[in-house]
């Protein structure tokens, strides 16, 4: 029954958090990536079967990288870009050289179950996440951190490294892709 | 500018990173809100840290909270994520929620609910061990319970009087809360617990309160200030863990004041627990909104419509809940809340009302009319004729207590034990069923014999009749309450109920009416009421106790004992009391326990409740017998319930001799009498051979067990295993080969078998209580353990040592580590490994025996002894002289102490002590310790023997040429056998160089060398 003083402690800013792991503490990079693992692990997720893998990547690439982040970006952009491009050397390295085109091979199953009954609003939902999973992962992986992670074009190149043509190119042919796969859909 | 006009103009489109393509709005919104949809409670689990910390290269990847480390994830609920810890400086396994509070205002308000919760300590409320805050989070550490929820449980389509007891007992954890004025805010099914140990416990109060009610954006923490800025450390890594929740409490529970947003109090509570009581009951929320839609966002103002509306859903049809539930419940769902229950407490007396079954009036001329069925007496009135006075007890007389002891009670009773799954349930529950029933029979014929007497034949008055059925309706209630227990009956209460059939009062206390009109007054009629209250209340918490319920009976005899004092008649309190007492000793609170029984009895003298006083005394000198181990206490307080007994004419009533005589038994036998011990326990045999029925044959059983033990102790090992033999057949066919008690008999007469050298038939036994305790799920309890240690001896004593080391091993394993019993494996494992030459393994398991008994006893306790002369043996034998010495002389020192100068066990300290020495080339001080060992030795140890005489002719030589001689061929006879044999190549290993002038010593080659010795020499 030992109540201890209920008192919060303030939260340290990532800021904080990286100076402080820079100058040598580790435990700081550990909250710091805790942190921020939902974000790289939803990235990864339904599109490679083994995510843990390729999250451990992030975090070794992201410590390599650290001494050249300069704090332009936020660090969570910092880190999707890492992750971003984890996930394409992935593919890479399993053959699917170009990005935009094997949609049948690269897929992988969705064994999320339906419900008997939903709502308007969840089958909707329901149709846009099938379709997204549909496309190429590294599309798919470019449309979420642009509009679930907030990343925009800027932040990407910057962060992956590719020209800023390169992302806008990409990110329409994702559209499209997008597009087509919920008009297919609809019929 | 020209360029930001451009910039604006797209950003209208969807911006520049949009594209330009049409429906782009309409694909960013959806994705977006996939987005957020997606985001919402996090899916990784506690492993993230680990995984995080682990790539960093981290040695120890342990998340901690706090002082407590966490294990592995629990699971999610809308309020946080919950993780299994264990808790270092208590080492135990606990629940920590962690949630994310609210604003400041919020929580400040939560905080003082959370430490209140700390504070309150009830067996039906999950214990909060500790709040605090880490990275903005709030966790809650709370007592880690193994089981099932409340809906989870009643999911399994159970009997509305098992679910009706389950919910009972969360009320009693919410009215415990309300008392310290906590309210749940959010009660219903998912918020309780049905642990394994069949305990219901209420969990997370106030937490509603505590969550955030905005969607929590989580990992952004850019805003905060840079003065934040610490070393962070590893204070708790709850970084992301927690989940937002959206939704304070659950609508479908929420009382109407609730789902207006206006105040909430205790009587919403009862509210929530009146809806999940009528859906555990009837299957059906009481109030569920019409429209389907209203699923979709606006529940609660759908529900809130239906309440007012007052569109109670109807109990399914074909249900068996006695109509007093249900009006009970329905009270608890009145819009008002002042039309509600006054608290939860009245509410709860009112559903436990239900299981004392139908209603007696106490006092009164008129007592019996009540159990004359109306549609019988209808019957008579119309017929115009008298009717036969005493037909409505007709029916008890046969073994029928309606609504309380009838086929669809007892139907229940089965039912629950067979949900059990345990083994023995079926059987079990066919002993119990005969005990009562012949238990019921009895009272019923008194019952109605109580109303012929007056009614028919006259021949007592209206008054006696009143006393002898009030007095057997004292009785009848210790059913209905143990029936409530065994109805929401756990594998414990399985494995109890038999035993807790010998405790019912005897029907035959009642029958005297010049002892009951010398007892006690009855109660004033203004308070008659209140004390059947309080009464039900104790026989509640006796039912409790007996059942082997106790942290829920103490809380019941507490509840009993205020209840009873509320009344102010004095004889219920001390019927409190005592039950009270009992609970305290049997919860190790030894002096509140005696105290409070020994209150019970001298103002039960006081008030003329002499069967009550004399029964406190008479618990009081078994426990002394027993957990209280004093016999001296125990003999007065033995001696006080038997003149009591006897006075008021008890003391011959099968139930008080047995107990006096199996108590005095206990007593003898702990003050070392086992003479009259066993006199007193052949008595009671003899006495429960001659009654009837099951109860008398439970009994007989337990009576012939505890004789054998006695009987072993005396030395007459045969007749011990006779009577363990009789023992076992007798539980086999009242309990079941399986049941525990059982397995025990096994045990027993194992044992006694393996004193009288039957080793074949020992193991079998052995065995078969080890394949009983594993069919009751008990394979890892104590008496398992010590089967095994038994094994282990058995297969020594025969020569397998493999078998037996094997057999020590397993024992060492299940035995608790902080149990003496655990040392006992040790040690016999510490001798077979000394036994078979594994000289180091041996040492170890010594050392650890001795550590452990160190612990428990201090390091001068004389059970030390041998073990520690063992311990040396066993270096002398590695040749470490040095560390052997020392030993030796501190187990001789203990021997003397304790038993003096010529206790023949000090033979084991003084041979080792001798052979060290000679070890050490110090010829003159060896044969000195050996001389004194080899004075001490008797025959009936050859082996050591031998080895003193081996040791003294080494030290004699040369010196003394005749006696060496004489001991050297003594020594070669000793030791001719096996065991003999080895003993020698140990010495000769061990004391290598030293022991070579032993062949030389007769001259010939005696029958102890071997030239495969040579082998082995030396090392």
């Amino acid at each position: 029954m030992d109540v201890r003083a209920l008192e919060p402690t303030p939260r340290p800013t990532d800021t904080a958090l990286v100076h402080a792991w820079r100058g040598g503490d580790r435990h700081a990079g550990e909250r710091l990536l805790v942190r921020h693992y939902d974000a790289v692990a939803r990235l990864f997720a339904h599109k490679v079967r083994e995510p843990n893998d390729l999250v451990q990547r992030t975090i070794l690439a992201c410590v390599e990288a650290l001494p050249r982040y300069e704090g332009a970006s936020s660090f969570r952009t910092f880190l999707l870009g890492i992750a971003y491009n984890v996930l394409r050397k992935h593919y890479r390295d399993h053959g699917f050289e170009r990005e935009t085109e094997e949609l049948q091979l690269t897929r992988v199953e969705d064994h999320t179950p339906s419900p008997s009954r939903v709502l308007a609003r969840q089958q909707e939902r329901r149709r846009v996440q099938a379709a997204l999973r549909r496309l190429p992962p590294q599309l798919q992986a470019l449309l979420e951190l642009h509009y679930w992670e907030r990343l925009t074009i800027g932040a990407l190149a910057e962060s992956t490294g590719l020209p800023v043509g390169t992302i806008k190119s990409r990110m329409r042919r994702a559209r499209q892709l997008l597009e087509r796969e919920l008009a297919d859909d609809a019929r | 500018m020209a360029v930001d006009e451009r910039s604006a103009d797209r950003s209208r489109q969807g911006g520049d990173s949009e594209g330009s393509e049409s429906g782009d709005w309409r694909l960013r919104g959806l994705l977006e809100d996939l987005g957020r949809s997606s985001a919402r409670g996090p899916q990784y689990g506690w492993d993230m840290q680990k995984v995080v910390a682990r790539t960093l290269g981290d040695p120890d990847p342990t998340p901690r909270i706090g002082r407590f480390v966490v294990t592995g994830e629990l699971g999610r609920g809308n309020m946080g994520a919950v993780v299994a810890a264990h808790d270092e400086q208590l080492g135990r396994t606990v629940a920590i929620k962690l949630m994310t509070a609210r604003g400041a205002q919020g929580s400040e308000r939560f905080e003082r609910e959370a430490r209140a919760m700390a504070r309150l300590s009830h067996p039906n409320v999950v214990q909060v061990h500790d709040v605090g805050w880490c990275d903005g989070t709030m966790y809650i550490a709370m007592e880690h319970v193994q089981g099932q929820t409340l809906r989870e449980w009643t999911a399994k389509g159970r009997p509305w009087a098992q679910v009706l007891r389950a919910f009972v007992e969360a009320g009693q954890g919410l009215a415990a809360a309300h008392a310290q004025r906590i309210v749940h805010r959010d009660f219903k099914p998912d918020n309780v617990m049905v642990g394994d140990d069949g305990r219901v416990r209420v969990l997370d109060f106030g937490l509603a309160r505590a969550v955030t009610t905005t969607d929590d954006d989580g990992g952004d923490s850019g805003t905060m200030d840079e003065a934040g800025t610490e070393r962070s450390g590893r204070a708790c890594g709850l970084e992301r863990v927690t989940a937002a929740g959206t939704r304070l409490g659950s609508p479908a529970y929420m009382a109407p004041e609730q789902l207006e947003g206006r105040e909430v109090t205790p009587a919403s509570d009862q509210w929530a627990f009146c809806v999940a009581l009528y859906e555990g009951l009837f299957g059906v929320r009481p109030f569920v909104p019409s429209d389907e839609r209203a699923l979709a966002g606006d529940a609660a103002d759908a529900i809130l419509r239906e309440i007012i509306a007052g569109r109670r859903q109807p109990p399914t049809r074909g249900h068996e809940v006695p109509r007093r539930v249900l009006a009970a419940v329905v009270r608890g769902l009145e819009l008002e809340a002042d039309a509600r229950w006054p608290s939860m407490d009245a509410l709860l007396d009112e559903l436990r009302a239900v299981f004392r079954g139908k209603r007696l009036r106490l006092v009164g001329a008129g007592a019996l009319l009540g159990l004359v069925p109306a549609v019988v007496a209808a019957a008579w009135m119309l017929r115009g004729s008298e009717p036969e006075p005493c037909a409505g007890l007709e029916a008890r007389a046969r073994g029928v207590l309606p609504g309380i002891w009838d086929d669809e009670r007892k139907a229940m009773i089965e039912r629950a034990f067979e949900d059990t799954g345990v083994a023995y349930a079926r059987q079990s529950w066919s002993a119990i069923e005969d005990a009562l029933d012949g238990w019921v029979t009895t009272l019923g014929r008194a019952q109605h014999e109580a109303c012929l007497a007056h009614r028919v034949r006259g021949e007592q008055s209206a008054e006696a009749m009143d006393l002898r059925m009030a007095c057997l309706e004292r009785q009848q209630a210790q059913l209905a309450a143990l029936w409530e227990v065994l109805v929401s009956a756990d594998a414990a209460v399985v494995e109890r109920a038999p035993r807790a059939m010998l405790g019912l009062p005897e029907v035959e206390a009642c029958e005297d009416v010049e002892r009951l009109r010398a007892e006690v007054r009855p109660p004033a009629d203004e308070v008659a009421e209140q004390v059947e209250l309080a009464r039900a209340q104790v026989e509640q918490a006796r039912a409790l106790l007996r059942l082997g319920r106790y942290h829920e009976g103490l809380v019941a005899a507490r509840r009993a004992l205020e209840a009873a004092e509320r009344s102010g008649y004095r004889p219920v309190a001390s019927e409190a009391r005592a039950v009270l007492g009992e609970l305290e000793i049997v919860g190790g609170a030894h002096a509140e326990g005696v105290a409070s029984l020994e209150r019970a009895a001298r103002d039960g003298v006081r008030d003329r409740h002499d069967a009550l006083a004399a029964e406190s005394w008479s618990r009081l000198a078994r426990y002394a017998g027993g957990d209280l181990s004093d016999p001296d206490a125990g003999r007065r307080w033995w001696l006080d319930a038997q003149m009591l007994y006897e006075r008021v004419g008890l003391a011959e009533l099968e139930e008080v001799a047995w107990i006096r005589l199996q108590t005095g038994a206990k007593l003898d036998s702990l003050a070392g009498d086992l003479a009259r011990a066993e006199d007193q326990l052949e008595r009671a045999v003899e006495l429960a051979r001659r009654a009837e029925g099951s109860r008398s044959q439970l009994r007989l059983a337990e009576t012939l067990d505890e004789l054998a033990i006695v009987l072993r102790d005396r030395g007459r090992h045969t007749e011990a295993v006779e009577r363990s033999a009789e023992a076992l057949e007798l539980n086999r066919a009242l309990l079941g080969p399986d049941h525990p008690v059982t397995a025990r008999t096994e045990y027993n007469i194992a044992s006694a078998l393996r004193d009288v050298g039957r080793f074949d038939e020992a193991r079998a036994h052995y065995e078969r209580a080890l394949q009983a305790l594993a069919a009751a799920g008990l394979a890892r309890s104590l008496d398992a353990g010590r089967a095994h240690v038994g094994l282990a001896g058995l297969a020594h004593d025969q020569g397998r040592l493999a078998d037996a080391i094997e057999h020590a091993r397993r024992a060492e394993q299940i035995l608790p580590r902080d149990h003496p019993e655990h040392a006992a494996a040790l040690e016999a494992l510490g001798v077979l490994h000394f036994s078979v030459g594994e000289l180091e393994a041996s040492v170890a398991a010594y050392e650890r025996a001795i550590a452990l008994y160190e612990r428990a006893y201090g390091p001068e306790h004389g059970v030390l002894a041998l073990t520690v002369s063992n311990l040396g043996e066993s270096l002398v034998a590695l040749g470490r002289f040095e560390h052997a010495l020392p030993l030796f002389e501190r187990a001789d020192r203990m021997i003397v102490r304790d038993q003096g100068e010529d206790e023949p066990d000090r033979l084991y300290p003084l041979k080792g002590r001798g052979l060290a020495l000679l070890g050490l080339g110090q010829r003159g001080p060896a044969a000195v310790a050996l001389r004194r060992a080899w004075q001490l030795s008797s025959p009936s140890v050859p082996t050591e023997r031998g080895e003193i005489a081996v040791g003294l002719a080494l030290a004699l030589e040369g010196d003394d040429e005749t006696e060496a001689r004489a001991l050297a061929r003594e020594a070669r006879r000793l030791l001719s056998d096996e065991a003999g044999v080895q003993r020698m190549k140990g010495l000769r290993r061990a004391l290598g160089a030293i022991a070579e002038p032993f062949d030389e010593i007769q001259g010939t080659n005696g029958p102890a060398r071997d030239d495969e010795e040579r082998d082995d020499g030396g090392s």
